[in-house]
């Protein structure tokens, strides 16, 4: 076809001819179709007419065959009666065959004349007939003959009709579906050739069309490659030949401005090359850097946690040389000195320590331990020790408690103590005149967070300063770190441990007018702590009523109390003083089922012996709430305590088992010191004494314990070798050992001692003295082992934990006695 | 050939039955009873027995139990013509019993065929004519070689000739045109019927006419 071959053609005319070509065609053979189906369906019609004749026909010579027998009936027998149906029913025939007649082909209408006369013919020799017997015989044979010959015609007339129309009819049948498949095997044949002709055009067009649009695009291709060797081609259509000459002038342009750009880009890129050689030069210098400052600080951190040990070990001994000092001399000028001494012993002892902790903290290696403690306990400890240090800068002091406070956690008790502790030493130091007010709450959106605030009306922090107070050697202001001590760690480790806690701390202040501190701390709350105070509050549920003996009845030993007691649903009445107190009990004794008496000592609250004596009060429980442990230490009038329980404020569940009569001995003997029973005042003989092995090898450190324990009434050996052979003789003779190693080598060595001691005595009370942080971290889960993390531990501490070690090793040594008898 | 049935040929039927059976019943003398719609086979007889000198007709019913028995033993029915009063003609010469002769109806083409038939006393075909039909094949069935094909046999030579069913042919001869199978069958299925109806009809009044002759 020519206007493929030409290059003006467009694609649009080609389609257009395209298309109507083959709309054409497919007329055509539509026509061709239609012509053979209405052939067919006009043979169809001609066979199903010719058909219905046919039946039409068998219908009426059916009846011919029923109009015969009736007649053979009618004229053999002589029946008049069927004759005369006979001739109704060939009348009713000639009838049929005259209308039979009009839709058959001419050739038959002769015979169907002829038929009908026969008819005739046999209607009047039935009208003829008579009954058998009434006729003479050769009127009858004669009649018989006749219709016979009559009925043989009409036979053979029917024949005639019947058989040639009927093969007829048959043919027309058979030529009619030879047709129908005919006429299908055309159509499909026809349809057939369409579709492959409408494949060939389209075949043909997509090369026509596609072929030239496919070089283009490979052109294209080469052209993006810069291939200058490739020449587009622009044959094809007329559009694509346009399209692919206004493409090769692009990619002429194209190219121009791809060479510019490239020089532009290596030269681009040359210059990036040469920043990038030098940032990275300067990287690596900053790596580098960075890799020193690391290394300078953790050394910095192993040299402050060497120097803080080092430091603190001769400091403690100092500072409890000065306390020995003290109880050997009365001289106020001495004791001036002394105590001078002393304040500035402590005050290094908590710079080393605060420096001791950041060192810790910013290794790394801050560990927090898991034990089960009572928040409002801990709470009421921090108050007390710092309640002192605010009433002498005559400021208010007020404490507030969420009643929805659990009542016992898991977590690191000491840790959290010391930030409450340390944020209210802030708040107090920094107020010199007003209140410093501190709550105790749950975040409810939180579970398990506890949070403190820590409200002051003091100097405030300038907004300047924002969280730079959490930087560690930063107080409020430099003109102020001279007003103020300390080194300005406190807040940095307060940030820590309550980051290392899953809390926060943060404050806002206001210049002039004061500034609140929180503290947040996600603890979890015991499950078996909550079981347990649950059935304790059940027993409790009795509304029994407790006589409380506060003086203050704002302080946070009371609150908590407060707080304690409602929650588990006890009755209680406060009285301020014993004259009420026993007022109240005289009035009706049996009303009570309790007395609480809250009190930093129990001297502090006046002569107790009245309410001990009272011969009302015997099966009443009489409990001592000590808000004040570091006093209780030096409480000195233990010995008039036998009537009373003793609990502290961290401890809410001996005070509940207390309050609902489960006093158990522990509640008495973990509080007495057994020294303080023998009676210190008491000096031991020489034979009672008990002998105590000491390991130091620093000198000073085993004077001054030497010292503590024949205070105490102890007999002393040293032992100042950890490696060398163990003295078994000593260790036979001694009843309790103290360890005080000075190094981690010393430590390591102490641990094999201790096992070598068990070895020969399993009861062994062992005291082990350390500052050292695998001393702290040591868990040996043995009962008759206690860790003391302290360098020098106070006097009466020490003799305390050996009189409870001592007793719980005679109890055993007991028991072994009475299970093997 | 197959004939299609119409609606109006459907009601023909029952008034045809009727015409029928009020004609069988309508009060006639007894001999047109007996004869019901066949001729006397007077002519048959005598060209069945050129020197008969006589001949005797015996009345004989064929009823509901001639049917059943028929049906038993042939395996198909009889058509409604063959019921009623039927009569043997038992043929003589010189008062010598030669044969016996009863004409039969069946249903043919157009109308009814009559057949008469010519036995010996050992109810063997001895010979046949047509004394009705309208078949253009009747010839073919009336000639010497197809009755040859009959003549001389009994009940079961005859039976099988034909299929179970009785409508076709076991084997066609070779003089027999196709188009004549069928009225061929039809004359054989009318040999078999006319022996059995005239053992089971007729066989006691022969035997004592036949005991009485030969005294």
């Amino acid at each position: 076809m020519p206007f493929f071959r030409s290059s003006s053609l467009s694609i649009r005319r080609y389609l257009g001819n395209v298309m109507g070509g083959s709309v054409l065609l497919g007329a055509a053979l539509a026509v061709y179709a239609s012509w053979l189906l209405i052939d067919l369906e006009q043979r169809q019609n001609l066979a199903g007419r010719e058909s219905l004749q046919l039946k039409t026909l068998e219908s009426a010579l059916e009846q011919v065959d029923i109009l015969l027998t009736s007649a053979d009936l009618a004229i053999g027998a002589g029946e008049t009666y069927t004759a005369e149906l006979a001739i109704e029913l060939s009348s009713d025939l000639r009838g049929k065959f005259s209308a039979i007649n009009n839709s058959f082909p001419e050739e038959y209408h002769p015979s169907f004349l002829e038929l009908s006369s026969l008819l005739l013919v046999l209607e009047e020799q039935l009208s003829r007939s008579s009954p058998d017997g009434s006729a003479d015989p050769e009127t009858s044979e004669q009649l018989l003959r006749e219709f016979d010959e009559a009925s043989l015609a009409l036979a053979i007339l029917l024949d005639d009709i019947y058989v040639p129309f009927r093969d007829q009819v048959i043919s027309d049948g058979q030529l009619v579906e030879q047709l129908k498949a005919r006429v299908k095997a055309t159509l499909t044949a026809v349809f057939l050739i369409y579709v492959m002709l409408n494949l060939c055009i389209i075949l043909w067009s997509l090369r026509k069309i596609a072929y030239p649009i496919e070089l283009l695009t490979k052109g294209a291709e080469r052209s993006i490659a810069f291939d200058s060797e490739f020449k587009l081609e622009t044959r094809g259509p007329s559009e694509i030949s346009k399209m692919a000459s206004f493409f090769f002038q692009l990619i002429e342009r194209l190219n121009g401005k791809v060479r510019e750009r490239t020089l532009e880009l290596e030269s681009q890129t040359r210059e990036l090359e040469r920043e990038v050689d030098a940032r990275t030069k300067t990287q690596i210098e900053l790596k580098s850097a960075k890799e020193r400052a690391e290394r300078s600080n953790q050394v910095k951190s192993e040299f402050l946690s060497v120097m803080s040990h080092e430091l603190r070990t001769p400091l403690n001994v100092v500072i409890s040389s000065l306390q020995l000092l003290r109880e050997e001399t009365d001289d106020p000028y001495q004791l001036k000195f002394i105590d001078l001494a002393d304040q500035s012993g402590q005050a290094l002892t908590d710079v080393i320590g605060s420096i001791l902790e950041i060192s810790k903290i910013e290794s790394g290696e801050l560990a927090l331990a898991e034990t089960e403690f009572s928040v409002v306990g801990e709470f009421a400890k921090a108050i007390s020790m710092t309640r002192l240090a605010a009433a002498t800068k005559g400021l208010t002091m007020t404490a507030m408690l969420d009643p929805a406070l659990p009542v016992a956690v898991t977590g690191d008790d000491a840790r959290w103590r010391q930030v409450v502790i340390n944020l209210l030493d802030n708040a107090i130091k920094y107020t010199e005149s007003g209140s410093v007010s501190v709550n105790l709450e749950v975040d409810e959106q939180q579970p398990g967070c506890i949070v403190v605030r820590v409200r002051d009306t003091g100097i405030g922090i300038d907004s300047h300063l924002g969280q730079t107070v959490f930087d560690g050697f930063v107080q409020a202001d430099s003109s102020r770190s001279r007003a103020y001590a300390g080194v300005g760690l406190g807040l940095k480790i307060c940030r820590e441990i309550a980051r290392a806690m899953g809390g926060q701390c943060d404050y806002q202040s206001n210049p002039g007018q004061g500034t609140e501190f929180w503290f947040s701390a996600v603890l979890d709350v015991h499950d078996s702590t909550e079981q347990l105070v649950q059935s304790i509050g059940a027993h409790a549920q009795s509304h029994q009523r407790v006589l409380v003996w506060a003086e203050d009845e704002g302080s946070p030993a009371f609150e908590w109390i407060r707080t304690l007691l409602q929650a588990f649903n006890f009755d209680f009445h406060r009285v301020a003083s014993q004259h009420t107190l026993l007022k109240e009990l005289s009035k009706n004794p049996g009303a009570w089922s309790a007395v609480l008496a809250v009190s930093v000592t129990l001297p502090e609250l006046g002569q107790t012996s009245l309410i001990e004596s009272n011969a009302d009060l015997e099966s009443m429980p009489l409990i001592h709430v000590r808000a004040d442990l570091e006093n209780l230490k030096s409480d000195v009038s233990h010995d008039r305590l036998h009537r009373w329980i003793a609990c502290d404020c961290s401890e809410p569940l001996a005070l509940l088992r207390a309050l609902s009569g489960e006093v158990d001995e522990a509640s008495y003997g973990s509080q007495v010191p057994l020294l303080k029973q023998a009676g210190r005042d008491r000096a031991p003989s020489s034979e009672t004494q008990k002998q105590v092995l000491l390991f130091s090898s620093e000198p000073a450190l085993y004077m001054l314990l030497e010292d503590y324990f024949r205070q105490g009434g102890f007999r002393v050996t040293q032992c100042s070798d950890f490696r060398g052979k163990r003295p078994e003789q000593d260790i036979l003779e001694a009843e309790l050992v103290v360890l005080a190693p000075n190094s981690v080598d010393q430590f390591e060595q102490m641990t094999a001692m201790v096992s070598d001691i068990r070895r020969f005595v399993e009861f062994m009370p062992i005291i082990l003295i350390s500052s050292l942080e695998a001393a702290r971290d040591e868990v040996t889960g043995d009962p008759y082992l206690i860790t003391v993390n302290q360098a020098i531990p106070a006097k009466a501490k020490l003799l305390e934990i050996a009189g409870h070690l001592l007793l719980e090793s005679a109890k055993s040594r007991a028991d072994r006695k009475k299970y093997s008898l | 050939m197959m004939r299609m049935v119409n609606p109006t040929f459907i009601l023909k039927i029952p008034c045809t039955l009727l015409i029928l059976v009020l004609s069988a019943a309508s009060p006639r003398p007894a001999e047109a009873i007996a004869y019901c719609s066949l001729r006397d086979p007077i002519s048959a007889i005598q060209n069945f027995f050129p020197n008969m000198t006589d001949y005797r007709s015996f009345l004989g019913a064929v009823d509901l139990n001639v049917r059943d028995h028929l049906q038993a033993e042939l395996g198909y029915d009889m058509h409604f013509n063959e019921f009623g009063k039927h009569t043997l003609y038992l043929v003589y010469a010189d008062d010598t019993p030669v044969g016996l002769v009863q004409a039969r109806t069946e249903k043919g083409d157009w109308g009814l065929d009559e057949i008469a038939w010519a036995l010996d006393f050992d109810f063997r075909v001895r010979d046949f004519r047509y004394q009705r039909s309208r078949s253009r094949w009747r010839h073919e069935v009336e000639t010497q070689a197809f009755k040859n094909e009959l003549i001389g046999k009994n009940f079961e030579e005859l039976k099988s000739m034909l299929s179970n069913d009785g409508m076709l042919l076991t084997s066609r001869p070779e003089f027999l045109a196709p188009e004549a199978e069928q009225l061929a069958t039809t004359v054989i299925r009318s040999a078999l019927k006319t022996i059995a109806v005239t053992q089971v009809v007729w066989r006691e009044t022969l035997e004592s006419q036949l005991a009485l002759t030969l005294e």
